[in-house]
This record gives structure tokens, sequence and C-alpha cells, in this order.
């Protein structure tokens, strides 16, 4: 009896099946089931664009309709991977150009994107509907005109955080009258200012706008006219939020706001004056997620926005909202489940009389049920305090402190920040990533090690005090997928011991550490499915095995070695010269 | 004492013997005395106000050579923001200073020179040197003066003019006085390219957008007055 499902069958299952994690074990069952599969899957998903190469994606998946890539490792968004280390989009798009031209779907993550690749995708892809990029830098507001001019069917074009080369804002124009599909335009991130009647044109000819986010240069006064012809919207990015609006004006934009009635998210308010703060009173019940780490918003302004905001599930915030506001936020923000606090750099809030402290969060973990991300920049901690909010939420799956000062102990006791981080570890049991900060010893990794099972993201600075530490979260961390570290005092021998660990992960980051470069080479050698490279601005063929580098990546690959290293990129294969290891091996 | 007696001598002849390599301290001892600033990881003794009970544990010899310890808004990548954030914020630095001029009950009155540079600390332009493959980006909000920011930028880039394959005595560079092969360049946010030094330290604050240390015969263009001075030293 022939057991196998006919393919059109499975294939009609599939097609209920989204998860790529479950498309993942179909493919695992069976040839047949393999290759149903693969010939079925519609959304690609690279998280290291250097681990596989474009032409086997292409091949593996076909009908692939939506592609999302990450290049560069996460450090880079803190410049620490010099200029020129890769994560190039082009070769991606070019294969992609042949192999799969009804591509519809872009998504890049930090990757060096070129005016040339933009011009590319407007030209290959006829259906092309959807470009996002976040991170990403090497293009001009060019690239960006030769994608609005030519994908008459665009519905998403969004611009998160990237670097662009301004060159003005005549890019916008470049949207044919013809095109009536946008769905969503994000260009908060450029300078230039767009021309305001295309913009509203634009705007009122697209009845599916659904989100749009404006860049700084755009006026309140703008905003105003914007905002009446898409009463619409679900995600708003305002511009500026600081004109001087005659009184007549104010209140049409506040008639204008309160017509929103499908708003849920709300960003941008660059530079808004408090006596603007009462025009969101209205769209505020509302909202879902409120971004205002870019609005220089006091205390007090912020107490009236947020006690409003009563169904607010995401909020990204300044410390200027200090201790008192992350209480209004415990007593309004029930729904609350991811709250980021970004350093403002402002005046008095980075002594140690800090209107913020370690007991704002002490608040939201108490007063938010549902609290279960957390991002935290703070001058000083305590263990008290991480003890405490371990015990009121161990719901939760993210937790980021940043102690901006490196190596800063418990402010309260003196002591290292060890049991604060025992306690989050131990009580959260499905905490899958963690950054840590403050003064730690190796203490703190073993119970990291212990108890982080579901641990899938660790960042460390500024921390340890031998392998040990390196040691105990590579032996322990069961789930462990990515690790990034700077600054730490530990070398090779954790590195050497738990090296097969490597291979079940995607990726490794360590700068400013002890890793020998003799380790390096030996590790390479040892490893031949992971690509250990080494950046570093000096030249190591003089160098010793014991020398330690100033920067290793090491990921493991289906593709091998990259051929588009820059000279500051060391690898084994590429710099055959540099000789084996002669470190002993244990 | 280690790694020779002076920064300025690199070279083969000053690799010490494998044995004394071998130890994997935090001093590290490699070579050449410009490696080891640069190599050398931030531990707590760079941080004296915080962490003293691990100062002892650290070896001694490399407490700065007349480097103060740096604040944590001059290490790289450090407290770790986007650099987009970083930038995005920073720009917001000239519209506080007028908000502030209007709020004064808000008890922000004061609007001093180091506080505009220093505190707001988080601005970081991209450099480039001619010859050298790698840019790096340095926070000029963490400097006071033209000084100052060459000073790190010669820091930065020392030994890196001429071939990075070898490693011959190499010189101060002097970006700012004329004298040297090279001088230090700037974008400024009209796409201009001008030469540092020309306004007022504040004014370039918040006009740059990144720089370059380029060839001196390269910058004959930019500006007369750097021209003429050259003229009146070759008399």
């Amino acid at each position: 009896m022939d057991l196998r499902l006919p393919s059109k069958v499975l294939e009609h299952i599939l097609s209920f099946v989204d998860s790529n994690e479950d498309r993942n074990s179909v493919s695992l069952v069976c040839k047949s089931w393999f290759e149903t599969e693969r010939r079925t899957r519609k959304r690609v998903i690279v998280r290291n664009c250097y681990a596989v190469t474009p032409e086997a994606v292409a091949r593996r998946f076909p009908e692939m309709r939506s592609l999302t890539l990450k290049g560069k490792p996460h450090f880079a968004d803190y410049n620490l991977v010099p200029d020129g280390w890769g994560g190039y989009a082009w070769p991606w798009i070019e294969a992609m150009a042949v192999k799969c031209p009804s591509l519809e779907e872009l998504r890049l993550k930090r990757m060096v994107v070129t005016d040339e690749c933009l011009e590319k995708i407007a030209a290959s892809f006829k259906d092309f509907k959807v470009l996002v990029l976040t991170s990403c830098e090497g293009f001009s507001t060019d690239g960006l005109a030769a994608i609005a001019v030519a994908c008459s069917n665009l519905r998403e074009l969004e611009l998160r955080e990237c670097i662009v080369e301004d060159l003005g804002g005549d890019w916008l124009s470049y949207f044919p009258e013809t095109l009536t599909s946008l769905v969503s335009l994000d260009f908060s991130c450029l300078d230039s200012e767009v021309k305001l009647s295309d913009l509203e044109r634009l705007v009122s000819r697209s009845p599916n706008l659904k989100s749009l986010k404006l860049n700084r240069a755009v006026s309140l006064d703008a905003l105003g006219s914007l905002l009446r012809l898409a009463p619409q919207l679900v995600e708003l990015g305002t511009g500026s939020f600081s004109d001087k609006l005659d009184q007549e004006a104010v209140s049409k934009l506040s008639q204008a706001f309160s017509e929103m009635k499908e708003l849920k998210s709300l960003s941008g308010l660059w530079d808004v004056l408090p006596e603007y703060i009462p025009l969101l009173y209205s769209v505020c019940p509302g909202l879902t997620s409120l971004n205002l780490s870019y609005a220089t918003v006091q205390m007090p302004n912020l107490v009236e926005l947020l006690t409003r905001c009563s169904n607010l599930q995401k909020l990204w915030v300044m410390d200027l909202i200090e201790d008192k506001g992350l209480e209004v936020v415990a007593s309004s923000c029930k729904e609350l489940r991811e709250l980021r606090v970004f350093p403002s750099g402002a005046e008095g809030l980075n002594d140690t009389n800090v209107a913020m402290t370690e007991q704002g969060l002490v608040s939201v973990s108490e007063g938010c049920p549902n609290l279960e991300s957390v991002l935290y920049f703070c001058v000083q901690f305590t263990n008290a305090a991480m003890i405490t909010i371990a015990r009121n939420r161990p719901n939760l799956k993210c937790f980021r402190l940043c102690v901006m000062e490196p190596f800063a102990p418990d402010h309260k006791t003196q002591k290292p920040l060890d049991e604060g981080f025992k306690a989050i570890v131990e009580r959260c049991k499905d905490l899958q990533r963690l950054s840590v900060s403050g003064l730690l010893t190796d203490k703190a990794f073993e119970y990291i090690g212990t108890h982080g099972k579901k641990l899938r993201m660790l960042s460390i600075a500024f921390a340890g005090d031998s392998d040990l530490m390196l040691h105990h979260l590579l032996s322990g961390c069961e789930s462990l997928n990515k690790l990034e570290i700077r600054d730490c005092p530990f070398g090779d021998t954790a590195l050497l011991e738990n090296a097969a660990k490597l291979e079940t992960m995607r990726s490794l980051w360590m700068s400013s550490c002890c890793v020998s470069f003799g380790a390096c080479k030996l590790l390479s050698q040892k490893m031949p499915k992971l690509n250990v490279e080494v950046i570093d601005e000096h030249p190591l063929e003089t160098r010793p095995d014991s020398s330690p580098v100033e920067r290793i990546y090491i990921y493991r690959t289906l593709a091998g070695p990259r051929l588009d290293m820059p000279e500051f990129v060391w690898t084994i294969q590429k710099n055959p010269e540099i000789g084996v290891s002669h470190l002993a091996i244990k | 004492m280690r790694g020779g007696g002076s920064e300025f001598e690199t070279g083969k002849s000053n690799l010490l013997p494998a044995e004394s390599e071998l130890e994997l301290g935090l001093g590290l001892s490699i070579g050449g005395g410009a490696w080891r600033e640069r190599g050398r990881i931030l531990t707590a003794k760079d941080f004296p106000s915080v962490g003293s009970k691990r100062a002892a544990d650290q070896s001694s010899s490399h407490q700065g050579q007349g480097a103060s310890p740096p604040r944590s808004s001059q290490i790289v990548g450090w407290p770790p923001i986007g650099s987009h954030r970083m930038n995005k914020v920073n720009n917001q630095a000239p519209m506080k200073a007028a908000k502030e001029e209007e709020e004064e009950e808000e008890g922000k009155k004061k609007n001093d020179e180091t506080k505009d540079v220093s505190v707001q600390g988080l601005g970081y332009v991209k450099v480039n040197m001619d010859g050298v493959g790698i840019g790096r980006k340095v926070d000029i909000r963490a400097h006071s003066s033209y000084e100052n920011l060459a000073q790190t930028l010669e820091e930065m880039f020392f030994g890196m003019s001429g071939s990075t394959t070898s490693r011959e005595k190499v010189k101060p560079l002097r970006l700012l006085d004329g004298s040297s092969e090279f001088v230090l360049t700037y974008e400024d946010k009209d796409g201009d390219w001008m030469l540092v030094g020309d306004v007022p330290w504040r004014m370039f604050v918040t006009s740059v957008k990144r720089l370059r240390i380029m060839g001196t015969s390269e910058a004959n263009g930019l500006a007369p007055r750097h021209q003429e001075q050259k003229e009146r030293q070759r008399q």
C-alpha cells in the first residue's frame, strides 16, 4: 500500500502552514515532503546573509515571493563593525532578478544597499510590492526615486533608521499619478523636505494607506492637511511638532486628530512643544503603540498624555519620563507589554541625583502584568530591584538592562550585580533575550548558564573575570543562538573547549577580548563548517600566535568562506600566508 | 620596561621573545607601543569612580600614557545606542538650547559651552583618511575644541600614514597647523568640503557631517587662506 500522500493533497495542507519553523520541520520528514514544501514556500527568511548563497536559496525556493535578509552583526549598530565589512545586498538582488523575477517583497536589515541595487529592483521585479530597509546604508534618495517611478504596484516603502545620502526631497515627486496602491510609507529617517503638494496628492490618491511616517522636515501645519486627507491611518509618524500655529490652525489640527478613529500607533513628535500635547489627547485611548523616543517631552506633560493611554501595549520613551512618569505608566497602562527607555543625555539625568532610577522599572513591573519585554538604560541599578522585578514578572521574555557606567556595582551595597541577574534568569523561565551590564563576576555567568535554558540571544559588555565566564555560557545555555561580547577578559580555553557548540549557534561576536590569534587559527582548522573571521585593522602576518585579535565574528555557514572580504578581515582561507596555529592542542 | 621606550618605535626588533608574550593578561604585550593602547581592554581601572575592588587584579603597566580615563560617552559604541538614534537626538541639541531659553521656570537656564558639547555627547561622524582603507567614527560632541579633536584623530590614525604592511617610524600628523602632509577637512550640512578650523568650534559642531584627512596636495582647492599660509611658510 502506498502510504504517501499525493503531492497535491500535501500542497493543499501546506497552504495552511504559515510559520517557517513548522515548514522547516515539514521539510525534514522525507524527500517528497521536502520537495513539496520547497516548491510551495512563498516567504523565505535568511537571518545571516553569509550562511547560504543566493543561488542556493533561489534554487530551493523557486516560488519565493518574499525574501527577508539580515547582514551585519548586531553590534554594527554601535559602530563596532568597521565600514566595508560586508553585508552587501547586490549579490542577492542580482541572483533573484534572474532566478525569481516574480519576487514581490524584500526586507533587508543591516545591509549595504546601493542605488544600483534599488535600480535593479525597480527594473527586474515586475510585480514588486514591498521594500522595507532597516538600518541599511549605502544608497541615496536617487535610488528611492528609481523605486518610486517604476514600481507601479508598490504597497510598502519603509526606511527604518537607515543612513541615506540625502540629495533632496525630489524623490517623492517621482511616484506616478497612476500609483494608487500605497499602504505604507515611512521616510522618517530622511532629512530633506519633500514637496508638500506632491505628498498631499500621493496621500489623497491612496485609499488603502494605513501607515504614514513623515520626516522631521514636515511641519505641523502640513501635518494638519495630511491628516484630513487620511483619517483612516492606523499608524502615524509625525514630523516636527513645534511650529507656532495660530488658534485656528490649532483647532483644525485638533479636529483632524479627533477624526482619526483607527489610529493605533503614534511616533515622531520631534521637538514637541508642551502646549501641543493636548492635541493628541483624542487619539490616546485608542493607541496600542507610542514612540516618544525622539520627543523631548518633559515630565508633567508626559503624565497627561500617558494617563489617557489605557490600551497601550508598547511604549518607547526617553529617560525624561523619570521614575514618577513610570509610576503613571504602571497605574494607567495596564496592557503594557513592551517598554523601552532610552537615555536622553539630558542634564541632571546623568548625575547621581538622577530623577530616573531602578525604581521606575520596578514600578512598571509591579503595575503591568503583561510586561514581557524591557530595554532600560539607567545610570545605575541594584540587585534588590532586579530581584523584585523578577519576582513580579516571571513572564519576562526579553530583559535588556544597560547600566551606562561600565563596571558600576549595586549602588546601594557596592556589590556586583550577580545576584540580580541570577534572579532574572532563575525566575523568568521563558527568557529568550538578555543583555547584562554593570559590575559582574564569573558567578553571574554561572547562574546564567545554569538557569538560562531558553536563552537565545545574549549581549555582554565589560564583565566577568576569566574564561570561566564564557565556558558557563557555552556549556550551559542550551538554546543559545546569538552571543555577542565586548571588552571582557577571557579568551581561548573556553572557546576551544566549546567549539562544537558554535555549530549549533547562528553567530558569535567578540571584540576587545583576549582571544588569541592562534586560537582563531586553530578554531578555523578544527571547524570547517564555521566561518571564523578575524576583523583586525593591523596586519596579522607578523603577529605571534599569542597576541590578541581586535574582533572575531564566527558564524555557521553552508556557503563556505565569503568572497567579498575587505583587507581588514582575515580568514585562513583568504589569508593562507598567516599559517597554521602553533598553539598546543589540548 | 616592555615594548621599548617610546610609542614611536615599532618594527620587528622590538618584538619580545616568545616566552614573555604568552602571558595573556590585560597588559597585552604586543610589539610596539601604538598597538598596546589600541589593543587594550578597558578595565575598571579606567573608570576610577567605580569598581575599585577590581583595580588590584589588573596589571599596572598601562595606566595612561598621558591618556585620561575615557568617560562612558567616549568609548566607541557605548552606551549601546544605535548610531541613527544618536545622530537624531544629537540634532536636537540646538533646538533644545532655544527651548531652554523659553522655559525658564523649569530651572534649566544655563547653557554653557561644556554642557552643550559634552553632555549631549552622542554625535558620531565618520572619518576617513586617504590611503587608509578603514573608516573610523569619532564623537564630535565629546570634544571641546579643535585641538582636542585633532589629538583624538591623530591617536586614531597614528601610524596609519603610508603602507599598512610595514611598521616604519611614524611621525605625529599635526593636522591643524598645516605643517604635515595631511590636512583635516570636513563636509558640512550643505555638502561642501571645508578646511577644519575656519569657523568657531560650536558652529563647526552643528554643521559637520563627516571628516576626511586628505593629502595636502589634494586640499589645494579648498581654502585660499591655507594656500596663503603655505606660501608664507615657503618664504
